[in-house]
């Protein structure tokens, strides 16, 4: 529940994101049956891929390992925004569990990093 | 005689009477409970989630409530509300601060590039990272999953 808490509010930074010429996609260890539902009790605008071995995840340092259901491994909460370039032009990672940026901070740090990219 | 029982009788008095403690005791440890009810109901507001404010205030509410109960009469009952509404804040703090703690990545911090990968969607559609930034910038947000 509190996992997903977030998603709710990111349709928005979607529609702006899309607004800026760039589009979003949420990363998570689900397997795609179970994305699926969420996006459709959510009415999420964004598709949501999944990294069931983690190994995306792993690969940008964000793997939380047995932290999820029966010591599965889930993905830490974080934010990268990708150049056309493939650079990193914005990041942030929660410090804890309930750590999450407001839809409108994300908006704003995007903004800022599009803007002076 | 008579002198003596003056002077005993007001002392009686005021520990007898005088504001009760139990309004605020009660009232105390309902607030106490109700914090950490409040957050997980209202989980969906983001500054709610990061903060844990009105939790933290109800039951910051609660302790000095209980705090009044136990001045205004030490008994059992005051002391058990004050030093139980004390435990649950204190526990709620410390799992809202330090088991909720999330590792820290050098590994994140220091990547430069956006490591590529190609996986699949909700519906089964690959999607590669190198093929969708080609297009316009790309925010990809790491979730911890829905359970």
């Amino acid at each position: 529940m509190a996992c997903v808490a977030e998603l709710g509010g990111l349709p928005s930074v979607a529609e702006e994101l899309e607004k800026l010429g760039g589009r979003m996609m949420a990363v998570c260890t689900d397997p795609p049956e179970r994305s699926k539902k969420v996006v459709e009790k959510r009415n999420l605008n964004f598709p949501v891929l999944s990294d069931p071995d983690g190994d995306t995840i792993r690969a940008y340092g964000l793997l939380h390992e047995g932290a999820g259901p029966e010591g599965s491994d889930v993905a830490i909460p974080a934010h990268v925004l990708v150049g056309q370039d493939g650079k990193i032009l914005w990041r942030r990672k929660s410090q804890r569990v309930q750590d999450r940026l407001a839809p409108e901070q994300i908006i704003e740090s995007v903004r800022a990093a599009i803007g002076s990219s | 005689m008579n002198h003596q029982e003056q002077t005993v009788a007001p002392e009686t008095h005021a520990t007898k009477s005088g504001p009760s403690p139990w309004p605020p005791a009660i009232i105390g440890l309902l607030a106490v409970i109700a914090g950490p009810f409040a957050y997980t109901m209202l989980m969906d507001v983001p500054w709610v989630l990061s903060s844990g404010a009105p939790a933290f205030a109800l039951m910051a509410l609660g302790v000095a409530l209980s705090f009044v109960a136990l001045q205004r009469r030490a008994k059992l009952g005051t002391i058990l509300i004050a030093g139980l509404n004390s435990l649950l804040l204190a526990v709620f703090a410390i799992g809202f601060f330090f088991l909720a703690a999330l590792p820290a990545s050098a590994q994140f911090g220091g990547l430069e590039s956006a490591p590529e990968f190609s996986l699949v969607d909700e519906t089964g559609t690959e999607v590669r990272l190198a093929a969708a930034r080609a297009d316009g910038p790309v925010l990809l947000v790491f979730y911890r999953g829905f359970w």
